[in-house]
């Protein structure tokens, strides 16, 4: 690499210091450097600061009851031998049958299109969507496209109340189509969406190409 | 009236004193600087959290040793090894890609904002091709703003060869990055 544009880039020279025909990838290398930034965490995540205190709790000395309790609680390695193995199997089927006789079946509690959708399954590459709208009188802002069912299913969220109202969604790769909805009935596109396409109805639906691998 | 702050030095003598819970005052202090880097470093926001509550361990254990007044930079070097120990660790598992964060600029359009973070993202993995010095140089360097001689006296190498390794370090990204459009 050119040593001006290194020197550039250690903040030595500016721009303008710069012959002409380096300019471009010195720009290119600080949009670079630009977008590789935007993506950095904000700070430690929620709960991290409890995780480390309790960490150190465990470093000091217990009280014996505690002490008990790690004992009782720590996983061992138990030998028993065949019979007794067999004998212990034996109790805890009769005890889980017992308990299934009793108590029935349960369903498996219904899960939301938001929460299916946030929990999209682990084998798909998925990639995480900002979504946001400025909408200053809003009382609601959802998100409704392809990926939803066009369900108003996404609520957006404007927790300090400066009217711009945002959200993230896991989608998967390909080219979706979404709108807005403003207050539950009011259908807008994405002002700032980068290409429209008509929806048939005389409105514009936003398009969205989500890069990655497409899966079958 | 506004409370002055302690000052670290401060914490420092009273945690060692006995006031054990005041190291909590030192996680919410520096604990965003270290994660950030921890992150820089190894990619995947579990591992960082790992690095960072191993950091916080270690630096407790051995609070009597350090110098009160620049604990903050104690605990940054503490993480440092612990990162570059990390990366260097055959054993450990390569980090997936699946899921792209979004840069925290919202005020973009969605497919601009996935576009700038295609364009973050190419130099975030080409990062992960780098010798862990060189990385970690390049992110002081480049993500955390330090100059040369800051980086020297947190890391205890003189200023001229953390240049040399930022310089190659951007001939690399330099090659991965054009190599791969």
């Amino acid at each position: 690499m050119n040593d001006q544009l290194q020197r550039y880039l250690d903040g030595e020279i500016s721009l303008d210091e710069l012959p002409r025909d380096l300019r471009s990838e010195a720009l290119r290398w600080d949009a670079r450097l630009e977008a590789a930034r935007a993506l950095d965490a904000p700070g430690m995540p929620a709960g991290l600061e409890n995780r480390i205190m309790r960490k150190l709790q465990e470093e000091e000395p217990s009280p014996i009851w505690s002490r008990a309790w790690v004992w009782l609680t720590r996983p061992r390695e138990v030998t028993l031998s065949p019979l007794a193995a067999l004998a212990g199997t034996g109790a805890i089927l009769v005890l889980a049958g017992s308990a299934w006789l009793m108590g029935g079946r349960k369903a498996a509690p219904p899960v939301s299109p938001a929460q299916d959708l946030a929990t999209a399954p682990s084998d798909s590459v998925v990639v995480i969507v900002e979504f946001a709208l400025e909408a200053p009188d809003a009382r609601s802002v959802a998100v409704a496209g392809d990926f939803t069912g066009w369900s108003p299913g996404i609520d957006l969220q404007d927790p300090d109340g400066d009217g711009l109202w945002a959200g993230r969604v896991r989608i998967t790769p390909g080219i979706h189509k979404y709108m807005f909805v403003i207050n539950g009935s009011h259908w807008v596109t994405d002002p700032r969406a980068v290409r429209h396409v008509d929806d048939g109805f005389g409105n514009r639906n936003a398009v969205l190409v989500v890069p990655g691998e497409i899966r079958s | 009236m506004k409370k002055e702050a302690e000052s670290d030095a401060e914490v420092v003598r009273r945690i060692l004193a006995g006031e054990k819970e005041l190291f909590r005052l030192l996680v919410g202090r520096y604990g965003d600087v270290l994660y950030r880097h921890a992150q820089r470093m190894v990619g995947g926001s579990d591992v960082a959290a790992d690095l960072v509550q191993s950091a916080f361990v270690k630096g407790y254990r051995n609070l009597d040793r350090c110098e009160p007044e620049r604990v903050g930079g104690w605990l940054f070097r503490i993480l440092a090894n612990l990162a570059r120990d990390h990366l260097r660790d055959p054993r450990r598992e390569m980090l997936g890609l699946e899921e792209i964060p979004v840069p925290t600029d919202i005020r973009r359009g969605p497919e601009e904002a996935l576009e700038q973070a295609e364009l973050g993202r190419a130099l975030q993995e080409a990062l992960r091709r780098l010798t862990p010095e060189q990385r970690e140089a390049f992110v002081l360097k480049h993500h955390e703003g330090y100059s040369y001689q800051e980086m020297a006296e947190m890391l205890d190498v003189a200023p001229a060869a953390l240049k040399m390794r930022v310089h190659r370090a951007r001939e690399t990204l330099r090659e991965l990055l054009e190599g791969a459009t």
